[in-house]
């Protein structure tokens, strides 16, 4: 009785976090966010390679730091950096391929007619012609995101709905697949492409400038603190009923935006002029977020009375050092644990604040690449903004865990260790009881055998 | 030989636990596949599996990949997942499968 409703809260915690995940798993489930998330995968490497190639470029400039750190990279600078205009800044052309052949694979059609058709929809859709051999690669960087999402998308949709129904030019059966397959696609492209062109070129709409006016001073103003904050308070508070928080809600909500301005800062980095976002992909959230969630947590396991929790702290460290959080959400566990996720909440919203506040100071220079997720923050926080101050982020996230586990981890380990005294005395009650028994049985058969 | 599939956010935490279960199968000589995927690799992963495990924290996939799998599709019990218990976890799939 007692247990129940003990327990009841929690219960009403877990019930109203499923209700709130439910439309936001339905919202990430999505076939077109699903096909933005997994194109936006597919072009990461391209993007983390671009970074590399930033980063040494800027080695051989004063724009780390206002020294030259390599000077002998200085002469090739202007070559290093070529291969990032080609890669990174060129994210939306790749994306152009990538996210209609993902949706593609999503709506069970063609991956390679779709990707074909997604190159073809980016060209119509955002060039108007070729000019003394030239064209116009605006489009080409993260200012045509957002237009090569929305008309890829919607170029797949009705290419889909042209190919549906059954608008095709039929080959006879002799004819082998291969031919047979580009004369099928034959009506479809030409469909989605007229309309494109339709938009771009007799009609004059250019959907890149008309998002960039539109748009982009609302999309950068989502770039703030109460933003930021929101979106890790919601992050944390779905990781503590156990559920992926970045993967199921940041990811598929905000990577569009947060890659948008990593390539806006790159470019600014690269033409040297002030970062315009304090927030990227994979950058403060990664040297923030689990060095005050989660390795505060690893501190207090390996130094903890209990031998359990230090056996545990030690086993989960390796893989925390890489921001691999789950045995510690699972195995301590932080999930659905009453002690914990108070604290883990309290410290999602605080270290946000102090993360944010501290960029928005200027206290440490502005992430400008991007790297991959699992790289430790503390190589990734110097390494990403060129500033060693990144160091202070991470450290003081953790100071500010620690602080607030304190008092809640004394709780919780005081219960484990009643638990465990309890246990203890069981067993020991138990083996006191089987000791009695044995006694009284040779008894028994000591008197049986006179 | 039976094909395990483990499917998690990046497929990271879960190929912490294909080791242990590895290890676990080949302490008892059960025969069977063991691969941890990420959740964008799903669709293909799945094919030919014999049962698909999600890691808790990307549970909430759990239809979406019973829409793509033609075999059981389970979430892994969450302080199994979290002791990184393969052996508890292998025990579960053989009771799933009926071995």
């Amino acid at each position: 009785m007692e247990e129940q409703t003990k327990k009841s809260p929690m219960e009403a915690f877990t019930d109203l976090m499923m209700k709130f995940s439910g439309p936001v798993a339905k919202f990430a489930e999505l076939p077109a966010i699903q096909a933005v998330q997994n194109g936006l995968i597919a072009v990461m490497p391209l993007i983390i390679i671009g970074s590399l190639f930033l980063i040494i470029a800027l080695l051989g400039t004063d724009a780390i730091g206002g020294v030259v750190l390599l000077p002998f990279i200085s002469p090739f600078t202007e070559k290093l950096l070529v291969m990032n205009s080609l890669t990174m800044s060129f994210l939306s052309a790749y994306c152009a391929v990538a996210i209609p052949m993902s949706y593609a694979e999503k709506l069970g059609e063609n991956q390679k007619t779709c990707g074909v058709l997604g190159l073809a929809i980016f060209f119509v859709f955002t060039l108007n012609g070729v000019v003394d051999g030239q064209i116009s690669v605006t489009a080409f960087s993260a200012t045509g995101l957002f237009a090569v999402i929305i008309s890829s998308l919607l170029g797949v949709r009705l290419y889909k709905l042209v190919t549906d129904r059954n608008i095709t030019i039929k080959m006879p059966e002799s004819v082998p697949p291969a031919i047979g397959n580009a004369f099928t696609s034959l009506i479809p492209f030409a469909v989605v492409l007229t309309v494109c062109w339709f938009i771009r070129t007799l009609l004059d709409f250019d959907l890149v400038a008309f998002l960039t006016t539109a748009l982009t001073p609302l999309v950068s103003a989502a770039d703030n603190m109460g933003v930021y904050v929101l979106d890790r308070t919601v992050s944390a508070l779905l990781w503590s009923v156990g559920l992926h928080g970045d993967n199921m809600w940041t990811t598929p909500i905000f990577q569009p935006f947060t890659l948008m301005w990593t390539e806006e800062n790159a470019a600014a980095m690269a033409a040297g002029q002030a970062l315009p976002h304090i927030w990227t992909n994979s950058g403060i959230d990664r040297i923030s977020t689990w060095p005050a969630l989660v390795w505060p947590l690893i501190f207090l396991m390996v130094t903890s009375k209990v031998k359990y929790l230090r056996t545990l702290g030690w086993a989960c460290l390796p893989a925390a050092v890489f921001t691999i959080v789950e045995p510690v959400i699972f195995g301590l566990p932080v999930a659905l644990n009453p002690f914990l996720i108070i604290p883990f909440i309290i410290i999602a919203l605080v270290s946000a604040v102090f993360s944010y506040g501290f960029f928005a100071l200027g206290l440490c220079a502005k992430f400008f690449v991007t790297m991959p997720w699992a790289t430790p923050p503390f190589i990734l926080g110097p390494l990403g903004t060129g500033d060693f101050r990144a160091l202070i982020v991470t450290a003081g996230c953790f100071i500010i865990g620690l602080l607030i586990y304190i008092p809640f981890w004394r709780m919780f380990e005081k219960h484990l260790l009643e638990e465990e005294e309890k246990k203890a005395a069981k067993k020991a009650a138990r083996k006191a009881a089987r000791e009695a028994a044995k006694l009284q049985g040779d008894a028994a058969s000591g008197i049986e055998a006179k | 030989m039976r094909k395990i599939v483990l499917i998690c956010a990046a497929g990271m935490s879960t190929s912490l636990l294909v080791t242990k279960m590895r290890n676990a199968a080949a302490e008892e000589g059960y025969e069977c596949e063991i691969d941890a995927y990420p959740m964008a690799e799903a669709a293909t992963a799945v094919e030919g599996a014999d049962i698909v495990l999600l890691g808790p924290q990307v549970r909430f996939n759990l239809e979406k990949v019973r829409s793509l799998a033609s075999c059981p599709v389970e979430p892994i019990e969450m302080s199994a997942y979290g002791r990184m218990d393969g052996e508890a976890i292998l025990e579960f799939v053989q009771e799933v499968l009926d071995d």
